[in-house]
């Protein structure tokens, strides 16, 4: 677009005419270019996720955390300056440069040239624990003086008259936006013992000598949509506003557009920068559809626009298409990055299946990179945020709205394997928005949903052959009272049968609740087996419900129901292996749990479930439900304010609704419907709700009837060659969408109802 | 489900000797990885190519290392679920030393009991792959039924 042209013939007179115009320029012009920031601590960027410390070989259990950083180069008292950047102003970019810049405050003192490493650091440490030795509280690193890539990313050269220490640092951060941990840097001496120690600024210095990275990025586009029609789908997108300095003249003059069927774009499949693709060419897995280069924000893709020969060509009625839209600039930088090694680039994508009636279009609101395999139901603040874990070491919070991240990733110790729990502010005790989690590294966390801070970490079992598998369950101070929010969670051990162990945590500090933990065949606590599930909180009686295993067996418990305030064991049920977590009735006068159905003899395999009723009084059987699909995937559902109940459960091959009135002296569960769904994942329903929703591994969420179990809708996430299994769906009922993340390593969002 | 307990131990197993090719001006040899699967229950974790989803807790992935130049490295297991998508990826940093004459073996464990493996029938053939440095070295199938 000539931003020069359409003013001319104003008529100068009328001043107003001129603002106006001048401002809807400004608004609908391509005036951003390929941007530089520089992030280190200042007024306007406190650095929140930012840190740094001094690892000191002298000195090999002190967590030194101060004005300066060192790095030296001395017999067994060397030093490395450990640092991470936050981040967060460039959530959604692709990264084209990083330079990374350290601010000498004292030099070496002695003459000579000194070359200076920077090291991709690739263990999870936290500032205010990290040691030469160790890097979590109790946790050694794997090489004393941190754990780091084989080789230097950069280095650099100090001398004695050295101001500053630059270290181009890009492949590491890129790799940050395409998946791999952001663990930091660690400066250090590629010579040993040559006696040079250089003095930097920290963080926690003055803002001027702080460390400082100077990124040069393409942001991506916002506002990403797509609308489905007859033969025809119709992208929108937004030119976001400038958050660095542009560079040079560059300006982004639009998009290009890749197209693929059935599966989304390779994460892998992207424009090399500095060049401009043909239309219909192919770019990896994708077709370009679409390349513009005059600040477009719409296209329409149907048989006038695509007449690219297959596999691009008009949009098919019935067929879902996967569109990445890459933002461009006037030197065709692209909104993705060039340089990828391994894993996935980061850019908005869309999908939609055209059809010739409105009601068999279908469309995502939004679909978010995950960067790995993802099965539990994402946690949210309805109508906010979206909180999404991750089997590659991250958390991911996704605006609901947009899809667009808060923030970068979460880099955390371990895989992600379970729902990490979202509480608003108005709920927390901590008053902060803030989600818990557990991962495969044995730490416990607390995270700030708003900024990504960590406010606590904590190892409570040790680190060792132990994990955590189960999510977190939050108790809240505001409906049971007490001191703070608690959280609870079961561990994993499987090496032992008999002594897992039961935790509770203050939430505000992560530090042990009186009675916490709890472990198996210690004292009377009778043998616990490992729990794979989230427990579940029951505010009606103020107690905590966990399931665990049972050595295959029924001769130790596997459901267990703790007083959350005291830790007494109330009751324990011998129920045979239980992987799925136990679910509540809405007026709390059952609870409902599935055993995965074990077979016993000399090897103990998983068979047909057994549903129970259970007294939450005394924990005895009300009923009981031999069901014959497998074991129950991950919890059934309860949907009913008040008895007869409909609990909703999920096979290996279907979705069963049963009916039980818990209301009567000896109630049964009556068979409602089944519907046949491929592999189907939890349902999810909700009070008022007419349907009852269910992933799949066919690459689909079913939309099933309540009344009768009939598949009225089926909303597409990934049918196509890297065909994705769709995990355990959420809803949001402010926003009116469902959410599921998959085995394509990707979150979607739909409108519901279908 | 990747267990916490990533370890990289270095065993007497004097077969499997690195760094072999000292013989003046020859090019030292690649590094290479082999993978042994076992049943990490079963008895002394016999190895296997196929495992029953629903009889196995935890599936024990061995990697022997040969050649690994000394240094610093990082190793990446990546689990492959059947059609290819990564379901899992670790990294495990560690020092390989000049004069080590003992083979590095590390083992990583995919925990199968009670997770989306075995309760959404995420079965087939895995693969598992392994880099070190960035760079792909060895890749693996493993059979999980149920």
């Amino acid at each position: 677009m000539d931003r020069q042209g359409p003013v001319t013939g104003i008529q100068r007179t009328d001043w107003r005419r001129w603002v106006a115009l001048a401002l809807a320029l400004l608004m609908a012009a391509p005036v951003i270019a390929r941007e530089t920031i520089v992030l280190q601590k200042s007024a306007t960027d406190s650095q929140a996720r930012g840190a740094d410390a001094t690892l000191l070989q002298g000195s090999p259990t002190t967590n030194d955390v101060g004005n300066t950083l060192t790095v030296a180069s001395a017999t067994g008292a060397s030093q490395h300056a450990i640092l991470e950047f936050d981040l967060s102003r460039i959530a959604n970019v692709g990264i084209k440069q990083a330079l990374l810049t350290l601010h000498v405050i004292t030099a070496p003192t002695i003459g000579g040239n000194f070359t200076y490493g920077a090291y991709d650091v690739t263990n999870f440490w936290q500032a205010n624990a990290v040691t030469w030795d160790t890097r979590v509280a109790t946790t050694a690193w794997t090489a004393p003086g941190g754990d780091i890539a084989g080789a230097a990313t950069a280095t650099a050269t100090v001398t004695r008259t050295s101001t500053s220490v630059q270290f181009d640092v890009t492949t590491d951060v890129e790799n940050w936006y395409n998946g791999s941990t952001n663990y930091g840097t660690i400066i250090e001496d590629q010579a040993a013992n040559d006696g040079a120690s250089t003095i930097f600024g920290s963080k926690a210095a003055s803002n001027a000598t702080s460390p400082e990275l100077d990124v040069t990025f393409v942001q991506n586009v916002t506002g990403l949509s797509a609308t489905p029609g007859n033969a025809s789908v119709t992208l929108g997108w937004t030119i976001p506003a400038l958050i660095g300095t542009p560079v040079g003249a560059e300006k982004y003059t639009g998009v290009l557009i890749l197209r693929r069927t059935g599966s989304p774009v390779d994460k892998t499949s992207v424009p090399p920068d500095t060049t401009s693709p043909a239309l219909c060419s192919t770019v990896g897995t994708g077709t370009v559809v679409f390349s513009d280069t005059t600040g477009k924000t719409t296209f329409t893709d149907n048989a006038i626009t695509d007449t690219c020969a297959a596999p691009g060509g008009a949009p098919a009625n019935g067929t879902t298409y996967f569109y990445k839209v890459f933002l461009r600039d006037s030197s065709n930088y692209y909104s993705a990055q060039d340089q990828v090694t391994n894993g996935s680039t980061y850019t908005e994508e869309i999908s939609a299946t055209p059809a010739a009636t409105a009601a068999a279009r279908q469309n995502t609101q939004w679909i978010a990179a995950t960067f790995a395999t993802d099965l539990a139901s994402p946690a949210l603040i309805p109508g906010t945020v979206v909180g999404v874990g991750s089997q590659i070491n991250l958390l991911f919070l996704i605006n609901a709205a947009t899809g667009l991240r808060q923030f970068v990733p979460v880099s955390v110790g371990g895989p992600i394997a379970s729902r990490s729990p979202v509480i608003d502010a108005a709920s927390s005790s901590t008053g902060q928005d803030i989600v818990y989690l557990t991962d495969q590294d044995g730490l416990v966390y607390a995270v700030n949903a708003d900024t990504g801070v960590f406010d606590w970490i904590v190892n409570p079992i040790g680190i060792g052959a132990l994990a955590l598998q189960g999510g977190p369950a939050v108790q809240l101070k505001t409906i049971a009272g007490g001191a703070n929010d608690l959280v609870f969670f079961g561990t994993r051990n499987a090496a032992t049968t008999t002594g897992n162990q039961i935790f509770a945590l203050n939430g505000n500090t992560g530090a042990n609740a009186s009675w916490s933990p709890i472990t198996g065949a210690k004292g009377t606590v009778p043998k616990l087996d490992i729990i794979s599930s989230t427990p579940l909180v029951d505010y009606v009686h103020n107690v905590v419900w966990i399931t665990s295993r049972s050595a295959c067996g029924s001769s130790q418990p596997s459901l267990w129901k703790i007083n959350s305030s005291t830790g007494a064991i109330l009751a324990t049920e011998d129920l045979g292996d239980i992987d799925a977590s136990p679910t509540l009735s809405f007026s709390g006068d059952a609870v409902f749990v599935a055993n995965n159905g074990d077979s016993g003899g000399t090897t103990c395999k998983a068979g047909n479930s057994t549903i129970y009723a259970i007294n939450p009084i005394t924990g005895a059987t009300l009923a009981s439900f031999a069901t014959t699909d497998g074991s129950v995937v991950s919890y059934p559902i309860v949907l009913g304010t008040s008895p007869p109940y409909t609990v909703i459960y999920s096979g290996a091959s279907a979705v069963h609704a049963l009916s039980i009135n818990t209301s009567i002296a000896t109630p049964i569960f009556a068979q409602v419907w089944n519907t046949t769904i491929a592999n189907p994942s939890a349902p999810i329903s909700s009070i008022g709700q007419a349907f009852v929703y269910v992933g799949s591994s066919d690459g689909t969420i079913h939309e099933l009837a309540l009344s009768n179990g009939a598949d009225m809708k089926d909303e597409v996430a990934n049918t196509g060659p890297t065909l994705g299994t769709v995990g355990d769906p959420s809803i949001d009922e402010v926003l009116s969408r469902i959410y599921v993340t998959t085995t394509d390593q990707r979150a979607y969002a739909f409108t519901i109802p279908f | 489900m990747l267990l916490a307990c990533v370890l990289l131990a270095t065993t007497n197993f004097s077969a499997c000797q690195q760094m072999s090719s000292a013989d003046g001006g020859a090019q030292p040899a690649a590094p290479t990885a082999a993978f042994t699967f076992c049943d990490h229950q079963s008895s002394e974790c016999e190895p296997g190519t196929t495992f029953s989803v629903a009889a196995t807790r935890d599936l024990e992935a061995e990697v022997s290392w040969k050649n690994v130049p000394p240094g610093n490295h990082v190793q990446t297991l990546e689990f492959l679920a059947p059609g290819g998508n990564l379901y899992q990826q670790a990294q495990t940093p560690f020092q390989a030393s000049a004069s080590s004459t003992t083979p590095l073996v590390s083992i990583q464990t995919l925990a199968v009991a009670g997770t989306w493996i075995q309760q959404r029938n995420i079965m087939g053939e895995w693969t598992a792959r392994v880099s070190l440095d960035g760079q792909v070295i060895a890749s693996q199938t493993v059979e999980l039924t149920p």
